[in-house]
């Protein structure tokens, strides 16, 4: 088992980028597991989001930009106060720091969906991302309670769509893949169902158990029965 | 209530009885109504793999739970019922709020028979998914009579409690309650407060106000404190816990009674809280936390999603954590401290941090007193952070994750490898460099983090715990 664990499974043709791996050699205290033979999620291979899709967000972030822009012009025309406002020192200075906060936004924005990188094992989703604060989330497909394929009109109309992975737990730990292609998203959200069926097939030996069980228990009197099968 | 409260401020002198009165009326008039017709349409049936509620009168409203997914079955003795000798059975699911289920005004009798039927039906379910159908018949037969009173609490306990855990909110929430059904707004009251005080402050001498300041402040503490031990006794009072084999069940509370049961198997993870005045007293509260969809609030006493032991004392610790998972005393274990850079990079930055506030009130301002306030709280800061780091740090026993934390009291978060939601190894630039990273674990009950680590070492841990996770036939609910 642990060493088919390791073997990932590739959705995309496109270019896959290895991390180099530690090697690893640690003692724990338990003997059942010896360290070396585990899988490691530090040397999987991982595949990055839809190649145009730092450029999409980024597009729809100028346009946002513009609207705001042409508000902003609006204002201007109007007010004589801020127009005043904007040709002394102070005006200036903070024009020039708005913009480059803007462009420092839309910059991180872009190279942060660049970061974002996926990668699939037999028993888990792995997600890589962040500029500045590197993140890897490892989310185990036994623990998903559902998944959910979203898209909105700008995916539809790039033929991409967003996957989101939902565990126990609170909010915070939703797992969620954005911008992939439709189809590789629509092959994962299969993945994780047949996976699920999979467990589901152990569980429902379990069920049938179950019913035998329950032919062995006496509940109480005034409970009331009825059968549904 | 609400409503009358509002009818009450907004009126005016003339009709202001008669608009309450007939509000009153009104009122009483629909909640009675509203009560029948709720009555009236309200069935539940237990079935052979569920529990089955209908009810609502124009919206009908059906819930099926199904007994694997029920978490609990509480018992609960509001005073309302105890003449009466009726209590409140409430079911929580294991998903969703929606996931409950609240049966009013059963008898005690027929409250114990459906939670039993729930049990044994659960358990059964449960000890299948376990392998162990062999064993089932045994363990669901004699379940009911194995269970031992094995943990009390007396009223000095409750006291201590009371004192090291702020409480008081308890009260005040009850009073706040209280005030809303008298004429009195709390803002009415404030304005009092504030025509006293400034009365005071106005006709007095400086020496007499700050007089007045430290005897109000000293009034507030012993005021909060009592207060808070009132709390306590209310919530806790009489705290029995009981045990068998699968399930442990808490019976507490002065004036509601409440019965709250908790399979063992359910425990996502148990949480071990110890404030500084717990330190003192060598006192920690114990706590029991189940499947939880919000976020934590370590103020909150237990509910059907968490059991709190208040004040345990640090033998009785081992014996309620051991009760769950397999492991010795937590406070002896040995734990992989954190890296010191966390301590330098954090000590460092606010000492900048001072150091900018103290030069700009030597420059700025006229108070130079204001600095020496500056040059108290800094040194205390740094320690803290100190503490902090000291306190931080990860073991390892079996499958059994330890993540110890605090400032001055210890807490530790202790949750067993397979039942791990997710995990995030998170990591900065600088952090990077120095190979040292953060470690998240998400289980189903809480979020638990540790930083600093070395990246190698978190690197081994996600992988164990994950491959414990996947490769565990064990359910994890």
């Amino acid at each position: 088992m642990s060493s088919a664990i390791t073997d990932t499974v590739d959705f995309a043709d496109s270019k896959t980028k290895t991390t180099t791996g530690h090697k690893i050699r640690m003692d724990f205290a338990n003997e059942e597991v010896s360290v070396n033979s585990l899988p490691q999620a530090s040397t999987v291979s991982f595949t990055p989001l839809y190649q145009g899709y730092a450029l999409i967000r980024l597009t729809v972030l100028l346009v946002f930009y513009g609207v705001l822009s042409l508000a902003a012009l609006v204002v201007v025309v109007l007010s004589a106060e801020l127009r005043a406002f904007l040709f002394t020192a102070y005006g200036v200075l903070s024009v020039i720091l708005l913009m480059l906060l803007l462009t420092f936004i839309a910059w991180f924005l872009y190279v942060a969906t660049k970061a974002i990188h996926y990668s699939i094992r037999q028993h888990d989703i792995i997600l890589k991302s962040g500029v500045f604060w590197k993140k890897e989330v490892i989310q185990p497909l036994k623990r998903v309670q559902h998944v959910e394929l979203t898209r909105g009109p700008i995916d539809e109309r790039y033929g991409l769509a967003n996957v989101r992975l939902f565990s126990a737990g609170t909010a915070m730990s939703t797992f969620r893949i954005h911008g992939v292609e439709h189809a590789i998203a629509i092959r994962i959200k299969q993945f994780i169902l047949d996976y699920q069926e999979k467990a589901g097939q152990e569980f429902s030996d379990v069920e049938n158990r179950v019913e035998l069980a329950d032919k062995s228990c006496t509940g109480a009197e005034e409970v009331h029965h009825r059968h549904t099968s | 209530m609400i409503l009358a409260g509002f009818a009450i401020n907004v009126t005016t002198e003339g009709d202001f009885t008669q608009y309450t009165w007939w509000a009153a009326a009104v009122l009483s008039l629909i909640v009675i109504v509203s009560a029948v017709l709720k009555y009236l349409f309200f069935r539940y049936q237990l079935l052979d793999d569920a529990v089955q509620v209908k009810q609502g009168i124009l919206f009908k409203k059906r819930l099926n739970l199904k007994f694997s997914r029920i978490q609990n079955v509480n018992i609960r003795h509001p005073f309302y019922f105890r003449p009466l000798g009726l209590v409140t059975l409430k079911i929580d699911g294991a998903g969703s709020k929606g996931e409950e289920v609240s049966l009013s005004a059963l008898t005690q009798a027929t409250a114990n028979s459906i939670r039993q039927t729930i049990r044994i039906k659960k358990e059964g379910i449960d000890a299948v998914q376990n392998h162990q159908t062999a064993e089932l018949k045994n363990q669901t037969g004699v379940d009911a009579e194995n269970e031992e009173a094995f943990y009390r609490r007396t009223l000095t306990d409750l006291v201590i409690h009371g004192l090291t855990n702020n409480r008081a909110w308890f009260v005040l929430a009850g009073l706040f309650a209280a005030l809303q059904y008298t004429s009195i707004s709390f803002g009415d009251l404030v304005r009092f407060m504030q025509v006293v005080v400034s009365y005071y402050i106005s006709n007095q001498n400086v020496a007499f106000t700050v007089v007045l300041f430290t005897v109000s402040v000293v009034l507030a503490v012993f005021l909060t404190a009592f207060l808070s031990v009132v709390g306590s006794i209310l919530t806790y009072y009489g705290f029995t816990l009981f045990r068998s084999d699968k399930s442990m069940m808490v019976h507490r509370g002065l004036i509601n009674k409440q019965e709250f049961n908790m399979q063992k198997s359910r425990v996502q993870s148990i949480y071990i809280r110890q404030d500084w005045l717990d330190l003192v007293l060598g006192r920690a509260n114990v706590i029991y936390e189940q499947i939880s969809h919000s976020p934590n609030d370590p103020n909150q006493a237990d509910s059907g999603k968490r059991i709190v032991v208040p004040s345990a004392r640090s033998h009785e610790i081992t014996k309620l954590v051991a009760e769950i998972f397999p492991i010795s005393d937590v406070a002896e274990l040995s734990y992989t401290p954190i890296s010191k850079r966390y301590f330098y990079k954090y000590s460092i930055i606010w000492s900048v941090i001072y150091l900018i506030i103290a030069v700009v009130i030597i420059t700025q301002s006229e108070n130079q007193r204001l600095s020496l306030i500056v040059a108290i709280i800094w040194p205390y800061h740094v320690f803290l952070i100190y503490m902090i780091w000291k306190r931080a740090g990860i073991t390892l026993i079996d499958d059994i994750v330890i993540i110890r934390r605090g400032i001055i009291g210890v807490d530790y978060i202790i949750f067993p490898a397979y039942k791990i939601q997710a995990v995030d190894y998170v990591q900065s630039l600088l952090m990077k460099r120095h190979e040292l990273s953060n470690l998240i674990f998400h289980t189903a009950s809480r979020t638990a983090r540790i930083n600093y680590l070395p990246s190698q070492f978190v690197r081994k841990i996600i992988d164990f715990c994950v491959y414990r996770a996947e490769s565990s036939s064990r359910s994890w609910m």
